[in-house]
């Protein structure tokens, strides 16, 4: 029982107590107050009756003087006993009370004392009189003044109920308060909560408050130095661009990440005789162009999340644009955008290439090298390379292609595991696959998911994964993870449905991993929030993939009920030989484990890697390597 | 078994004692502790009452072992001398007061209701039954036989059986004379303490102002330790 109820009963039992006490009380001092009045009435009775039964002592008159008294109807009794104790005359009334229950007359019983008196006869004694007053008109005072203290009782208890629950309903207040806030810090959320006006509650809510500041400034200071470590790992110092090493793991994530886009393009930009450069301008005016330089890049890629910008060493830059199938554009962009930054005839070189999912990224790199190379032919600012020659569908047949698939039921999955670090399995990670009636094969996600989010189809697909999800949960013991869009997350009609699914298989939820990508994540912050809290009440564990990629920003993980992480393979790339790294994946694992959040490395490849990841700590590892460990 | 005996005549003889106790204290009902009422008579009405009422109390007790008939007629001749006739007003500065024994005996003079209840009190205390006495307001006759001029008069009367002829024991007469010899006096009505507090149950509880005179005054006469 709560404290709320408990408090109410309380109160309210102490009101019926004190209100049944005062009313008993009350009542029965009415009671001794009508008997002794009906006492002084018989006395008084008796006393004028003698009186007059003395001065006309014939026994015809005292019959006439008694019943006169008796038929006034105020006496229930007048006895006149003679002097040797012999009854001579009785009048006795055994009218019962008006309108007054028996039960209440039987409940309190009012018992009236005789009045007694001589009659004398001359100076003969002649007798006795005794009378008893009626008690019907006592028990009809006594019943309305019972009835009335019942209706005071009745509506005092209401409005003592009322003002009971007005004033728990203010102190529960707090207390419900202080109940959400301890629940969230077992779940490892901080949330403060306004302090109450009571004395006690306030220094308990004071103390919590300022615990859950301390632990949440703890955890910023944290990601504070998590972001540190991770800007001066994969950040080059001058530019601000990312470095050669983190485009590397990000160019390797484009070329074999299940979920990544079929194919993209790279482009290489070369600013001419640096040393040249460096020799008229100076040192500080030098890095002030390539500052300048990467400013230019980077806003081109502003607008595509996926896109990164890169200085890969001296005069070399790139950017990585997945899903770009010509550089064309782009490269041409560039040029006219970076070429009149410094007065010189010559200053930049872009290559260009495309590339599809499952290339090598050294064959990539030797493509996009060979075009610089090409363009540097021509000596002034030039751009050349090549671009994508696939046979593209148009948008509109993906539509309804899609539509279809999704209509007939079409898609198929495919699952990678996800090993714990002694090479058991965590989880699958599950994603859809389409087959394509034109090669014969199947189709990844990372070659429909674009058009799908163009047409606002991934929710839809989102719950038809789920649902095979949870169809493969009941056919075997192995939990799952699957990848939600932020769409989805945002989309409140696919979180009730998703609700709907989960209600119908509780048993399965606690098996079912749901993970977001932290590229669209920053955006939809909020939404997220309502999404992991509603998915982790239904039972299911709740991640981040991608992890750490979004630099400037990293989601506040206190805030979330997380379960896991999954560290985006950009770092994980040839970890071995970045110190690095290696100190920023620690630092996420540490801050991971005080929450208790698991973490987990993607794109792992080799040994070296997966060794140098079980001595940072980390819960889990996913990429080629599960190939060969996993048991 | 022989414990058990001797435990049940231990309790037998308990619940005996505790028999005779209050059979001993309902006999002795109408009488007095002289030692307690002559300390509240000290405190309520001073040393004089307490030394008078000392002085009716050595007396009494050498009346208890007489007939009623001789008990009435010393008690009559002993209030008749000891207390001096003198109106309410003066005494009391009232019209009409019924002062206790021990006022009467502290002032030393009463008019004719404090000698009748003062008579009534002693001989309630030498174990006359209550029934037998009676308090009677009557018409004095006063200016011989053929007078006309009345005034308001009490007596007490005195019935050996409930049908005999009263004896009369008045202030104005030192002899006690039955109600016959008494032609000057016409009773009116007349009362005793019986069914005042009819029960046990009816100790005053109420305001003294509602109480009746009589019942007021057998009030006072508790608090003197006087149980008539």
């Amino acid at each position: 029982m709560s404290i709320y109820r408990q408090l109410w009963l309380g109160i309210l039992a102490l009101m019926i107590i004190l209100f049944i006490g005062s009313s008993a009380l009350s009542i029965q001092s009415a009671r001794s107050y009508l008997e002794e009045q009906l006492f002084t009435q018989s006395s008084d009775g008796a006393t004028s009756l003698a009186l007059s039964m003395s001065q006309n002592a014939d026994p015809v008159s005292a019959e006439l003087l008694i019943s006169a008294l008796f038929d006034s109807g105020h006496f229930q009794q007048i006895r006149y006993i003679d002097e040797h104790g012999k009854l001579i005359i009785e009048r006795h009334s055994a009218t019962p009370p008006d309108r007054v229950p028996e039960w209440f007359v039987r409940l309190l019983p009012i018992e009236p004392q005789y009045g007694k008196a001589l009659v004398s006869r001359g100076w003969e004694q002649a007798g006795s009189i005794t009378v008893v007053a009626h008690t019907r008109f006592a028990y009809a005072s006594l019943w309305t003044g019972f009835k009335r203290l019942l209706l005071w009782m009745v509506l005092g208890g209401i409005g003592v109920g009322f003002l009971a629950t007005l004033f728990l309903n203010w102190l529960k207040r707090p207390i419900v308060q202080m109940v959400q806030q301890a629940e969230a810090i077992s779940e490892r959320r901080f949330i403060t909560v306004p302090e109450p006006s009571v004395k006690e509650l306030r220094i308990v809510i004071r103390a919590m408050n300022a615990m859950v500041m301390r632990v949440k400034s703890m955890f910023d200071e944290q990601a504070e130095r998590i972001q540190q470590l991770r800007h001066d790992a994969n950040r080059d110092s001058v530019s601000g661009l990312a470095n050669r090493a983190y485009l590397m793991g990000r160019l390797n994530s484009a070329l074999s990440d299940h979920d990544a886009a079929p194919y993209g393009s790279l482009l290489l930009l070369r600013l001419h005789d640096l040393q040249e450069i460096n020799r008229q301008l100076g040192r500080q005016a030098t890095d002030r162009l390539l500052v300048r330089v990467a400013t230019r890049l980077a806003n081109a890629c502003n607008d595509h999340p996926d896109w990164l910008a890169a200085r890969l060493n001296g005069a070399d830059f790139a950017v990585l644009a997945p899903e770009l199938d010509s550089g064309q554009m782009l490269a041409e962009q560039l040029l006219a955008a970076i070429a009149p930054l410094a007065d010189m005839p010559w200053l930049v070189n872009i290559g260009f290439t495309a590339y599809s999912h499952d290339e090598d990224s050294s064959t990539v790199l030797a493509r996009a090298d060979h075009a610089l190379a090409q363009s540097e032919l021509q000596h002034g600012n030039a751009c050349s390379g090549q671009s994508q020659n696939t046979t593209q569908q148009t948008s509109g047949q993906w539509e309804m292609r899609l539509r279809e698939a999704i209509r007939l039921q079409q898609f198929q999955t495919a699952s990678f595991p996800v090993l714990h670090l002694d090479g058991s399995l965590l989880h699958h990670e599950m994603v859809l696959r389409l087959p394509d009636p034109e090669s014969g094969g199947l189709l990844s996600a990372g070659q429909f998911m674009p058009y799908a989010a163009r047409y606002s189809l991934l929710p839809q697909l989102d719950l038809i994964t789920i649902r095979l999800a949870l169809e493969r949960l009941a056919a075997g013991p192995d939990s799952i993870a699957v990848n939600i869009a932020p769409q989805s997350v945002r989309d409140a009609e696919f979180r009730q449905e998703l609700g709907r699914l989960l209600e119908q298989r509780r048993d399965l939820a606690q098996r079912l991993w749901l993970e977001v990508s932290e590229n669209g994540l920053t955006l939809e912050l909020d939404s997220f929030a309502v999404f992991a809290s509603e998915m982790s009440h239904a039972g299911c564990r709740i991640g981040i993939e991608h992890f750490g990629r979004q630099f400037g920003s990293m989601p506040r993980l206190y805030d979330l009920p997380l379960s896991y992480l999954k560290i985006d393979g950009s770092f994980i790339h040839e970890i071995d030989q970045h110190p690095g790294n290696q100190h920023m994946v620690q630092a996420i694992v540490g801050i991971a484990r005080s929450l208790g959040i698991l973490t987990i490395a993607e794109q792992v490849r080799s040994e070296a890697e997966w060794r140098q990841l079980q001595e940072l700590g980390l819960s889990g590892m996913t990429g080629p390597v599960t190939r060969l460990q996993h048991r | 078994m022989p414990t058990r005996t001797p435990l049940l005549q231990r309790h037998v003889l308990l619940i005996l004692a505790i028999l005779c106790c209050l059979l001993y204290a309902s006999s002795r009902s109408s009488a007095w502790d002289p030692g307690r009422i002559s300390q509240l008579m000290a405190k309520l009405h001073g040393a004089t009452a307490a030394r008078s009422f000392d002085e009716l109390n050595r007396y009494t007790a050498s009346l208890r072992s007489l007939p009623d008939e001789d008990k009435l007629k010393r008690v009559n001749e002993y209030f008749n001398r000891r207390i001096r006739f003198e109106d309410d007003q003066l005494v009391w500065k009232q019209a009409d007061y019924w002062a206790t024994l021990g006022e009467t005996l502290a002032k030393g003079a009463g008019d004719c209701e404090d000698f009748t209840i003062a008579k009534f009190v002693t001989l309630r205390e030498l174990g006359i039954a209550a029934e037998k006495l009676r308090l009677t307001y009557v018409k004095a006759r006063i200016g011989g036989a053929s007078s006309s001029v009345t005034v308001a008069h009490m007596v007490l009367a005195y019935y050996a059986t409930p049908d005999s002829e009263p004896l009369i024991l008045d202030n104005l007469l030192t002899d006690i004379k039955p109600a016959s010899s008494r032609p000057d006096l016409s009773p009116v009505f007349s009362f005793n303490n019986e069914g005042i507090f009819a029960g046990s149950a009816q100790r005053p509880s109420a305001g003294v102002d509602r109480l009746s005179r009589w019942k007021d005054l057998l009030l006072r006469l508790q608090a003197e330790g006087i149980e008539p």
